[in-house]
């Protein structure tokens, strides 16, 4: 049972996710660099702290967010190279946090940044550079549950997000999502908000809103998908990679219906420690052994 | 059906035409304009809204603009109702 809850795992594995998420946060910041900034000059009245950010009474000087941001930008690619990583590693975390926070704060909470901030600090507060860095790519550090912790950590995070959105659609839509009811008017109404702001309308909405057949399918499938995840994590390696094949598609279906794109879902960073974590059935056999 | 808030030009002719979230917002993301049209709305009736995005305006002297509140069907997407929540003032 401790092997399923803290089990053994690689430092290569680790330093492959710490990799993944530091280069995926400095690319995302320099790609949203323009969305980011102009936040700093935004009017103070709007500034409505959440999280962390609750200590502050005003918004940070647009200097400090200056700062901040660029300063993210580089321990982000330090972190992906693995350099300095005792010291650097929690910088990264805590400035992510701190960066993704202060933005969110701003009246809209992005929620797919937050599970990137959590990764960050997963990464950042591990020992996760023991392997994959610009010095060493291999590691002759034997497994251990240092290592195999972390990635297990961040897989339960990743699977967790997906039950809470699971039972967000439960209190909210009720059973109507098991008909597709619920899924039709999401659509329709990320459709009809792209058009009141003059942009075009997601390429593949008016398909399958045409098709409710397949939209009850599809409502039925993501329900399942999500209020199963936890206990994926506890599967072998065949269900955690079909579960995980299925979320992808899941994302790239809400991209095309809704023209909702949460990046760091849709190419599959955030299942990615579900993929690297060990089989935990696995872990439990040696022991027992 | 479903109410949306956003905000149009007035052409002279009486034509209207819909704002880009770039405009609107500054944003390219709906959920953020969406969320900021809201909040302004309810803050100040749209005022300093109103001044930011005739500042963003691309020709110096900006066509008229309101901000609305669209009811629209969520099938056809047809406009069914309007109301104005503010004229902005040049």
């Amino acid at each position: 049972m401790i092997g399923v809850l803290v089990p053994e795992g690689s430092a290569r594995h680790l330093g492959i996710f710490r990799a993944a998420v530091g280069l995926y946060t400095t690319v995302y910041l320099i790609v949203r660099a323009p969305s980011f900034l102009s936040l700093a000059t935004n009017d103070a009245q709007r500034f409505d702290p959440v999280g962390i950010g609750r200590i502050l009474t005003g918004p940070p000087p647009a200097a400090l967010i200056h700062l901040l941001f660029g300063a993210t930008i580089v321990l982000g690619a330090a972190v992906t190279v693995g350099a300095a990583h005792r010291i650097i590693g929690p910088l990264f975390g805590l400035a992510v946090l701190a960066l993704f926070t202060w933005r969110s704060s701003w009246g809209q909470i992005l929620w797919f940044e937050n599970l990137v901030a959590v990764h960050a600090l997963v990464v950042g507060f591990s020992p996760s550079a023991d392997a994959i860095t610009w010095l060493r790519r291999s590691s002759t550090a034997p497994d251990h549950q240092r290592y195999g912790h972390p990635v297990q950590l961040a897989a339960l995070i990743t699977v967790t997000t997906y039950l809470v959105s699971g039972i967000a659609k439960l209190r909210i839509g009720g059973l109507g999502w098991a008909t597709g009811d619920t899924l039709a008017n999401h659509i329709g109404f990320s459709a009809q908000r792209l058009a009141v702001f003059g942009e075009r309308q997601p390429v593949a909405a008016d398909l399958l809103l045409d098709h409710t057949a397949l939209l009850t399918v599809a409502a039925i499938a993501l329900l399942g998908l999500e209020l199963g995840a936890p206990i994926i994590v506890l599967t072998g390696r065949r269900i955690r990679w079909s579960w995980s094949a299925a979320m992808v598609a899941a994302h790239i279906g809400i991209a095309l219906t809704m023209s909702v794109v949460f990046a760091y879902h849709l190419i599959g960073l955030a299942i990615l420690p579900v993929l690297l974590a060990r089989d935990p059935r696995a872990t439990a056999t040696a022991e027992a052994g | 059906m479903a109410t949306f808030n956003t905000a149009v030009t007035i052409g002279p002719d009486g034509n209207w035409h819909r704002l880009s979230l770039d405009w609107i917002a500054n944003t390219d993301d709906p959920l953020v304009a969406q969320s900021l049209l809201s909040t302004e709305l309810h803050r100040d009736g749209g005022e300093t809204l109103c001044s930011e995005i005739i500042d963003r305006a691309p020709s110096a002297s900006p066509p008229t603009i309101q901000l609305v509140a669209d009811r629209v069907d969520l099938q056809t997407g047809q406009l069914l109702t309007r109301t104005v929540h503010r004229e902005c003032d040049p």
